[in-house]
C-alpha cells in the first residue's frame, strides 16, 4: 500500500511536469502581448518594449520556464501582471465560493446520478429506464450556459423563489449561502448526473445478473436490500471512477458557471486573467487545478480499497 | 437445536400441473409442460434428468426467483403447507424465502456477495426473518459455521468469500440456508462444481444437518448413484415433464419408464466390474421451442410404437406410489 502511494506519487510528478511546460508554451505561443494589454491603446513602442523587459518577457524561453518552476516549487506562483498582487493570494481569497459550488454539485450529482443510474437499471426497459435515458442524453448534450440562464429565468426571474445571481459566504448565514447556491449547482451538476447515472445503470446492470443476486433474494432480502446493500457495493468500482475523471469536466464547468452566475470564484478569475493575458495568474490556476486533479484521482484509486476487499495494493 | 418441524408423512410441498414458459428471441418455450409432485415433511426427494430437462427450472418456479423478464410460471398451484405460492405477494413470498423454504445453488464461486464477509451473510438472513439483534445474528452466523464444520469458526466468520475454496464457501451456503431451520431446503446440483474429494462430504453435511433440524430436501441432481444413497423418493423429469415417479428403492428395482432404464443403464455400475464402453441413449434431446407431438422420449425410445407419435402420455400408476408416463410400461417393466 505505502509502496504503491509512493509510485503513484513519483508518477504524479513526472504528469506535473508535463504538465507545467504545457501550460507554458500554450500560454507563450498564443497570440496576444501582456505588455501591450498593461500600457493600453496606443501606447509607444518604447514603453511596451520597457513593460515586457520588466516582466521578463524578452529572455529565452526555457529560460523563463525554468525561473517559473523553481518559483513554483518554493511555493511562489507569481505576481499578477495585472494587479501586482501574489497569484497564490488572489487564488486563495477566490477559493471560498469555488469550493462551495463544487463540495455541493459533487454530492448533488453523485447521490441523484446515482439514484436514477439505479433505478433505470432495477426498471431496465420499462418507461421510467427510458424517461431516465433520454434525460441523461439531453442533460449531457445541453451547454451549461443554457441550462444556467434557463434556470435563472424560470426560477430566479419569473418565479423570485431564488437570487438571480452572485455568492453570499458562508458566515452571512447557512440559508442565504445555500440559497445562492442552488441554481449554479444544478446548472453545473446536470451534465455530470448524466454522466454518473449512465455508468452506474450499465455497472448495476452487470451486477443484477450475478448468481450472488440470486442468493440473496432467495435469503428474503427487499428488494431495496438487494439494489442497495448488495448490488451498489459490487457496481461502486466503475462509478467512482467515472466520479473521478468526471471532476475535469466540473473544473471546466465552475468556469462557466461563476461567469454565468457572477460569483466572484476562481473560474471568473481565471477568465478575466485570460482577458487581460495576466499569465503568471493563468498559469497558477491550471498548476493548482491539474494538481488536484492529480491528487483526486489517486484518492479516488485509494478508495477503491474501501470498497472492494478483494482490491490490493 | 430444536427442530420446529419433526417427524410426521404430511405433504409438505404440493405441487400441480405446474407449468412454467420462457421468453426468448424466436418465441416462447415451455420449460415445464406441467408437472406435478409431493414433498413429504422430513423427507428427501430427489430430482433426476439431464441438464435443460427443467430441474432447476422447477426450483426456481417454486421460490418464484426466476428471471422477471424472460420466464414466467403460467399454471398450475404449489401448496406450501396448504397456502398457494403462486397466489401470494411479493412481500409475502419474501417471508418464506430464506425462512422457511431455503435454497443452495450448483456454483458456490459465484453464489456469495463478494464484498460482504460470509459472517454478515449469514447474520443477514437471520436478521431478515427473525428479531435478532445484529450481535445476536452475528453470534448464529458463528455456530452456523461450527455445525457446517468450518474450522476455527471465530475468525472464518470475518472472512471474505474469495478467502475461501469452494467446498468452504458451499459449507457457507448450507449454513446461510439453514441458519433459519427452514421446512425446505431446495439444493440445486450442490455438488455439480466440487472436487469429487469434497462431494461426498458435502452430501453427507447436508443428510446430517436435515436428520437434525427435521427439514425436508428436494435434492436436483443428474447422478442417480446420489439418488440411490441418499433419497427416499425420486421423480425423474424428461423435456419439461416428469416421466416416472417412485421409492428409490421401486424405482432402482423396477424402472418403469424407458427414459429411467437408460439413464441407469449409462451410469458405471462397479459392480459389473469395467467395461468397455457404457451404453448411451441414441438421439439428442429435442428442443422444446418446437411442439412435440405424442411422447417427448418417443424418437430416442426402442419400445415406440405408433401412439407414442401421437398422443401424449400423461403419469399413470404403475404400483403402489410409483407412476410412470409411458403407454407401454407394462412391457418396458418385463422387459
Amino acid at each position: 500500500m505505502v509502496a504503491y502511494i509512493i509510485r503513484r506519487f513519483v508518477s504524479a510528478i513526472t504528469v506535473m511536469v508535463m504538465v507545467g511546460v504545457f501550460i507554458f508554451l500554450l500560454l507563450r505561443l498564443s497570440p496576444g502581448d501582456p505588455a501591450a494589454v498593461i500600457a493600453g491603446d496606443s501606447a509607444p513602442p518604447e514603453l511596451i518594449a520597457g513593460i515586457r523587459q520588466q516582466l521578463g518577457l524578452g529572455d529565452p524561453l526555457p529560460i523563463q520556464f525554468v525561473l517559473w518552476a523553481k518559483s513554483i516549487l518554493s511555493g511562489n506562483f507569481g505576481t499578477s501582471i495585472f494587479t501586482g498582487r501574489p497569484v497564490l493570494q488572489l487564488v486563495l481569497q477566490r477559493l471560498e465560493p469555488t469550493i462551495s459550488l463544487s463540495v455541493l454539485t459533487i454530492i448533488f450529482s453523485s447521490a441523484t446520478g446515482i439514484a436514477f443510474g439505479t433505478l433505470a437499471a432495477w426498471r431496465a426497459g420499462a418507461l421510467v429506464d427510458r424517461a431516465l435515458s433520454a434525460f441523461a442524453a439531453l442533460a449531457f448534450s445541453v451547454p451549461v450556459f443554457v441550462v444556467g440562464y434557463l434556470l435563472i429565468y424560470c426560477f430566479a426571474i419569473s418565479k423570485h423563489w431564488l437570487p438571480v445571481q452572485g455568492y453570499e459566504p458562508v458566515e452571512h448565514g447557512l440559508a442565504t449561502w445555500f440559497a445562492h447556491l442552488i441554481l449554479p449547482t444544478v446548472t453545473l451538476g446536470l451534465g455530470y448526473i448524466a454522466l454518473i447515472a449512465r455508468i452506474t445503470r450499465a455497472s448495476m446492470l452487470e451486477v443484477l445478473a450475478e448468481d450472488y443476486m440470486r442468493t440473496a433474494a432467495a435469503k428474503g432480502a427487499s428488494s431495496f436490500s438487494m439494489l442497495f446493500h448488495h448490488a451498489l457495493k459490487n457496481a461502486g468500482v466503475p462509478i467512482l471512477t467515472v466520479i473521478g475523471l468526471g471532476f475535469a469536466y466540473l473544473i471546466s464547468g465552475v468556469v462557466i458557471t461563476e461567469t454565468v452566475f457572477n460569483i466572484p470564484g476562481v473560474g471568473r478569475l481565471t477568465v478575466d486573467a485570460i482577458n487581460n493575458r495576466d499569465y503568471p495568474v493563468i498559469q497558477g490556476v491550471l498548476i493548482l487545478a491539474s494538481g488536484l486533479y492529480v491528487m483526486i484521482n489517486l484518492v479516488v484509486d485509494l478508495s477503491y480499497t474501501l470498497i472492494d476487499p478483494r482490491i490490493r495494493y | 437445536m430444536q427442530s420446529r418441524n419433526a417427524g410426521g408423512d404430511d405433504v409438505l410441498l404440493d405441487v400441480l400441473d405446474l407449468e412454467t414458459h420462457f421468453y426468448g428471441e424466436d418465441g416462447v418455450v415451455p420449460a415445464l409442460g406441467g408437472i406435478s409432485f409431493q414433498i413429504r415433511s422430513g423427507e428427501t426427494l430427489g430430482v433426476v434428468g439431464e441438464s435443460g430437462c427443467g430441474k432447476s427450472v422447477t426450483a426456481l418456479s417454486i421460490l418464484r426467483l426466476l428471471p422477471k423478464l424472460s420466464a414466467k410460471t403460467v399454471g398450475g398451484e404449489i401448496r406450501f403447507r396448504g397456502r398457494d405460492l403462486l397466489k401470494l405477494s411479493e412481500p409475502e413470498m419474501r417471508l418464506i424465502r430464506g425462512d422457511r423454504i431455503a435454497m443452495i445453488f450448483q456454483e458456490p464461486m459465484t453464489s456469495l456477495n463478494p464484498v460482504h464477509t460470509v459472517g454478515d451473510q449469514i447474520a443477514e438472513a437471520v436478521q431478515i426473518h427473525t428479531k435478532a439483534s445484529r450481535s445476536e445474528a452475528m453470534a448464529r452466523a458463528q455456530e452456523m459455521l461450527r455445525l457446517v464444520r468450518i474450522a476455527d469458526p471465530e475468525r472464518r466468520v470475518n472472512n471474505y468469500p474469495y478467502e475461501m475454496s469452494g467446498g468452504m464457501r458451499q459449507r457457507v451456503m448450507i449454513a446461510m440456508a439453514l441458519a433459519c431451520t427452514p421446512e425446505l431446503l431446495i439444493a440445486d446440483e450442490p455438488t455439480t462444481a466440487l472436487d469429487v474429494t469434497i462431494q461426498a462430504q458435502i452430501l453427507r453435511l447436508i443428510l446430517e444437518l436435515k436428520q437434525r433440524m427435521g427439514t425436508a430436501v428436494m435434492l436436483i441432481t443428474h447422478d442417480l448413484g446420489v439418488v440411490a444413497e441418499t433419497c427416499q423418493r425420486a421423480v425423474v423429469m424428461y423435456a419439461g415433464r416428469i416421466v416416472e415417479q417412485a421409492t428409490v428403492r421401486d424405482l432402482f428395482a423396477r424402472p418403469t419408464h424407458p427414459y429411467t432404464q437408460g439413464l441407469m443403464r449409462s451410469a458405471p455400475d462397479p459392480r459389473r466390474g469395467r467395461q468397455r464402453r457404457l451404453p448411451e441413449i441414441p438421439g439428442i434431446v429435442p428442443s422444446l421451442r418446437e411442439p412435440i407431438a405424442g411422447c417427448s422420449f418417443a424418437p430416442r425410445c426402442p419400445y415406440a410404437i405408433s401412439i407414442c407419435h401421437e398422443k401424449t402420455p400423461s403419469l399413470r400408476d404403475v404400483g403402489p406410489d410409483h407412476a410412470a408416463a409411458c403407454w407401454r410400461s407394462e412391457e418396458v417393466v418385463g422387459a
